[in-house]
């Protein structure tokens, strides 16, 4: 079971400096909390760490091999939950599925796998224009998992969700930690902090240890200051 | 607070005013780009006609053929409208061809002189640009044509002489009589244009045709400026709306309010340039009488209720259109297709007499003809209502659909 | 045949997305139902300009048959008979004509006084304003005058230098050879042979609108593409280069079916193999084009407010309504100029694929240089 390493991560935006100098480390069935305040680089962290943006500086290793430089292993290791639900209306969720996983792994995950976890299958032929919150929250998350990754970054995974699948999605996620999975959550909820194994306050570009004991009024006051 | 109209009409055009530096540029790039378009159709070289370049290939090492070219150069009519170009390889015509500099060439096959003595030739071969048959290149065409069937007629007739020479042992002191009757045709086809006897009227109530263009690439300028548009007015999400409607704010004061702003960009932008345009052009004293002509018929007033009816036309494309793909592929075709039927790429006189008509009622056609009539000095009032008529259906038209929007 | 098959369920899904939508199924049917209505409407033409006939004499035989001939002959110029001079006149004032020629009463007599050498108009042209088109005009008036006259010509040459005098062998031996052959032949640049009357004029512009519908539709996806980028976040960042490519080429060889349908019905079509062969290599271009503007421009708002420029651009420069021979370099950087030129030149084809490798080439640097692999920044 391998770790991840962060270290030295940088971003800019033209000549806006968003990610300094982050660096921390995560081990399997750890669920690192990332915190901080509208704007921090929350977001910025997790694409850049994705792949999805392409880095300044530093490196992103995985039992010792960094990731910013292999995007094949990246792809197969990493998974991304973005914040929005980032899906095509006029597709059906069966469509959004076969886009992403190969057809063996489809197979198995909508038989007794993840995405039968998730509920996915409840909805396979709804087209997304028609489809819920939650419902999309699925989806995203079941097309994240098509690598079947060993990482799984998340952006504020629960927004918008009703409580109960809130549950049902926080249980998934207990699981796959309990699993040895990695996961790294930016978050403010107080459900999903609890979910955390560990923290990680991201300020002027930079992460600290951040000690969370359920004190909100506290983590707010440490984010502005 | 309860969003009023003036609320949402002043959020509107804050919204569209930050496109307004971006259009005002387009704008300018639009009417100068139309200007140039419209110049290269009416233009007048120093000789006073536009010229057609032919290039000719052929030996021209054969006396008659250089005497030919001479005459075709010098002495022809149509030297004023059709510059001829000698080339002694195809290959240097072909690729002038390609390069644009050539409307088309004509080949003359070896021996042709001889060959038409003896009474049995290979035609000459025109060649013509690849491009698709416009106007002139059809126009071209046609003259060539005309020019096959003067000397296809010619040619019998000299042969005929030859043949009664021959028959009737006839000889003449200038030469052979088919050389002499050919002289007297070539002699009458060069002065042709004598034949004519032309009176000029002069305009009187009608449009010259740069006048005509002027109108026409008004209106098309305003149909193309719709599609600019697209990124504040396509594909707009409908939950603003719904929150507006719960707050008594109905789809036909909405679609009021976008129209408005709508309105006050394009008019802001259009009126805006062309006045500051035509200032200049007053000033520097370029253009000839046409920017005094435009400043004190009140063309630019006219164009208000233009831009007004085919704002709203344009408005109700976006609104019928639920996404950006279909606004604007709807807003092209609109564009091109009134553009087209209405006289605003071709004059309305090239159709038949049923599109004629039909384009004339459009709102495109309806437009040309009521700026048209600015600078005729005509009232318009009928095309005034009109114009009017289809903003009010148009705006109706877009409520509607909006409200079926809203309730979705 | 696993990248093959994946490839074809990208195809399939993203193609999906666009036929998912009623409003782009109304702009494909919309485009052959637009074309056939003009097709139909325009299959009597009009004319580039329109002369009126008028006879000073209406029993005049010689008058009578050149005015046939004007009339009847199918043509770019649009001829109105008229039973009078007068009446002639007033359609030129009143504007619903261009120009009108007026055949006197005594046509044949002044042929004879010309043939002896007698300087006299034989046709008076009442205009108001004289242009260009009025001019070239002119020629069709010769060629239908130009048979009496040749043969008023021939007869005072027969009488004159060849002393006959029976109009009877005059008659013989003008007529004793007619080739019944043109003089001048037409072909394009490849040797094709073309008919100059073989389409409506007002029809030939329909497919270089066509082609600017295509090419506007590659823009309109590169603007969109901001939009949906984000739904492909989790594609590896080698393969979202080429992602924008695919998804405007999808949605123009969607609009190229709709095209060929309309070309299909307007009777434009002369080869469908040619045709199939240019349109895919055209659609393969825009996308191309589409993606290096986007990636240029950056932002839709600034590729929307490009659109009209490339529109007015593609009207003014390609040859759809003027073929215009200035401005090579820039007419060259537009894909549909190449196009619509290939359509009958086998050079111009060659070109268009390059123009195709070199924009597809020069985008994927762009996107590299840019950055724009990442959704949601162009």
């Amino acid at each position: 079971m391998e770790s991840i390493e962060v270290r030295n991560v940088q971003k800019k935006y033209r000549r806006k400096t968003v990610l300094r100098d982050v660096t921390f480390s995560a081990g399997p069935g750890e669920c690192i909390g990332i915190l901080g305040g509208n704007g921090s680089g929350k977001s910025t962290l997790l694409k850049t760490l994705a792949g999805v943006l392409r880095p300044d500086g530093g490196s992103f290793t995985l039992g010792g091999a960094d990731l910013f430089r292999d995007d094949k292993r990246r792809a197969a290791a990493v998974g991304y939950v973005p914040q929005g639900t980032p899906l095509l209306r006029e597709l059906t969720a069966m469509d959004h599925l076969r886009l992403w996983y190969r057809p063996e792994a489809l197979r198995r995950g909508l038989n007794g796998g993840v995405l039968e976890m998730l509920g996915v299958t409840g909805f396979l032929k709804t087209p997304v224009g028609k489809m819920s919150e939650g419902m999309k929250k699925r989806l995203s998350i079941g097309c994240a998992l098509a690598s079947n990754p060993r990482v799984l970054l998340l952006d504020e995974p629960s927004a918008a969700l009703d409580l109960v699948c809130k549950a049902n999605i926080l249980d998934y996620f207990c699981m796959y930690r309990n699993r040895g999975g990695i996961l790294l959550i930016a978050t403010h909820d107080p459900q999903e902090l609890e979910l955390c194994t560990g923290y990680r306050l991201l300020r002027d570009g930079v992460t600290e240890p951040y000690e969370y004991r359920g004190d909100l009024r506290r983590l707010s006051e440490d984010m502005k200051s | 607070m309860r969003p009023g109209f003036w609320p949402y009409l002043i959020l509107r055009l804050q919204r569209v005013g930050k496109l307004f530096l971006p259009l005002l540029l387009v704008a300018a790039l639009l009417m100068t780009g139309i200007g140039w378009f419209g110049v290269s159709l009416v233009r007048q070289d120093e000789a006073g006609a536009q010229r057609v370049e032919i290039g000719v290939v052929g030996d021209f090492e054969d006396s008659i053929l250089r005497m030919g070219m001479f005459a075709l150069r010098n002495l022809d009519s149509s030297r004023f409208s059709i510059e001829f170009v000698q080339f002694s390889e195809e290959s240097e015509a072909k690729s002038q061809l390609r390069a644009g500099k050539l409307n088309g060439y004509v080949k003359i096959p070896e021996h042709f002189v001889e060959d038409v003595y003896r009474g049995s030739f290979q035609p000459l071969t025109y060649v013509t640009a690849p491009g698709a048959q416009g106007v002139g290149t059809a126009l071209t065409d046609e003259v060539i044509a005309s020019v096959s069937e003067l000397l296809s007629v010619s040619e019998d007739a000299v042969y005929g002489a030859e043949q009664y020479a021959r028959d009737h042992g006839v000889m003449l002191e200038e030469g052979s009589a088919g050389d002499v009757l050919a002289m007297r045709f070539l002699e009458q086809i060069l002065r042709r244009d004598e034949l004519l006897q032309v009176e000029i009227l002069g305009i009187g109530d009608g449009l010259s045709l740069s006048e005509y263009f002027l109108c026409s690439f008004f209106v098309m300028f305003l149909l193309l400026w719709g599609v600019s548009a697209s990124p504040v007015f396509a594909g707009q999400d409908m939950e603003l709306g719904r929150l507006l409607k719960c707050r008594g704010l109905g789809s036909l004061r909405q679609i009021l309010a976008e129209y408005l702003s709508y309105l006050c960009l394009m008019l802001s932008t259009v009126l805006c340039l062309c006045l500051i345009l035509l200032l200049i052009l007053r000033g520097l004293d370029l253009g000839g009488d046409i920017p005094a002509r435009l400043l004190e018929s009140g063309f630019l007033l006219r164009a208000v209720p233009v831009g007004m009816a085919l704002g709203a036309l344009q408005i109700l494309l976006y609104e019928c259109a639920n996404g950006m793909l279909q606004g604007v592929l709807l807003q092209f075709l609109a564009a091109v297709s009134l553009g087209y039927v209405c006289g605003c790429l071709y004059p309305v006189g090239f159709f038949p007499e049923l599109l004629q008509q039909i384009g004339n009622i459009l709102p495109a056609g309806l437009a040309r003809q009521y700026l048209s009539a600015a600078l005729s000095g005509q009232s318009g009032g009928w095309l005034l209502l009109g114009l009017a008529g289809y903003g009010l259906v148009f705006l109706a038209l877009s409520a509607g659909i909006r409200k079926h929007r809203l309730a979705e | 045949m696993l990248h093959f098959r994946s490839l074809l369920c990208w195809w399939g899904l993203l193609n999906k997305r666009l036929l998912k939508r009623p409003g782009f199924w109304a702009v494909l049917l919309a485009v052959p139902v637009l074309v056939l209505v003009l097709t139909l409407a325009a299959s009597r033409n009009g004319g580039v300009v329109r002369i009126a006939v008028g006879l000073e004499e209406p029993q005049s035989p010689a008058a009578r048959q050149v005015a046939q001939r004007l009339t009847e002959r199918e043509s770019v110029l649009e001829t109105v008979l008229c039973e009078s001079a007068d009446e002639a006149r007033t359609l030129v004032e009143t504007g619903r004509a261009d120009g009108a020629w007026l055949l006197p009463a005594d046509l044949e007599e002044r042929f004879d006084r010309l043939s002896a050498g007698e300087a006299v108009p034989l046709v008076t042209m009442v205009v108001q304003e004289d242009n260009v088109l009025l001019q070239l005009s002119r020629e069709k008036l010769f060629a239908a005058l130009y048979p009496d006259l040749s043969y008023a010509l021939f007869a005072g040459f027969a009488e004159s230098e060849l002393q006959e005098r029976s109009e009877e062998e005059i008659r013989k031996y003008y007529g004793i050879i007619q080739r019944n052959s043109r003089f001048i032949e037409f072909a394009y640049s490849d040797g094709s042979p073309v008919d100059p009357m073989e389409s409506s004029f007002l029809v030939t512009p329909v497919r270089g609108i066509l082609a600017l519908l295509i090419l506007v539709g590659a823009l309109v996806s590169a603007m969109y593409f901001a939009q949906e980028a984000e739904a492909f976040v989790w594609m590896r960042r080698r393969k979202r280069f080429l992602l924008p490519f695919l998804c405007h080429l999808i949605l123009t060889l969607d609009l190229a079916v709709a095209v060929l349908a309309a070309l299909g019905l307007s009777g434009l079509v002369s080869s469908w193999p040619r045709e199939l062969g240019s349109m895919a290599l055209y659609c393969t271009a825009c996308a191309g084009f589409a993606e290096v503007l986007r990636n240029i421009l950056g932002k839709p708002r600034r590729l929307g407010a490009a659109l009209p420029l490339v529109l007015l651009a593609g009207l003014a420069l390609c040859p759809i309504f003027l073929n215009v021979r200035r401005f090579r370099m820039v007419q060259v950087l537009l894909p549909t100029f190449l196009y619509l030129y290939g359509i009958r030149s086998g050079e111009f084809i060659l070109y268009l694929a390059g123009y195709t490798v070199l924009s597809w080439a020069l985008g994927l640097i762009l996107a590299r240089i840019r950055g724009t692999e990442e959704p949601g920044e162009a």
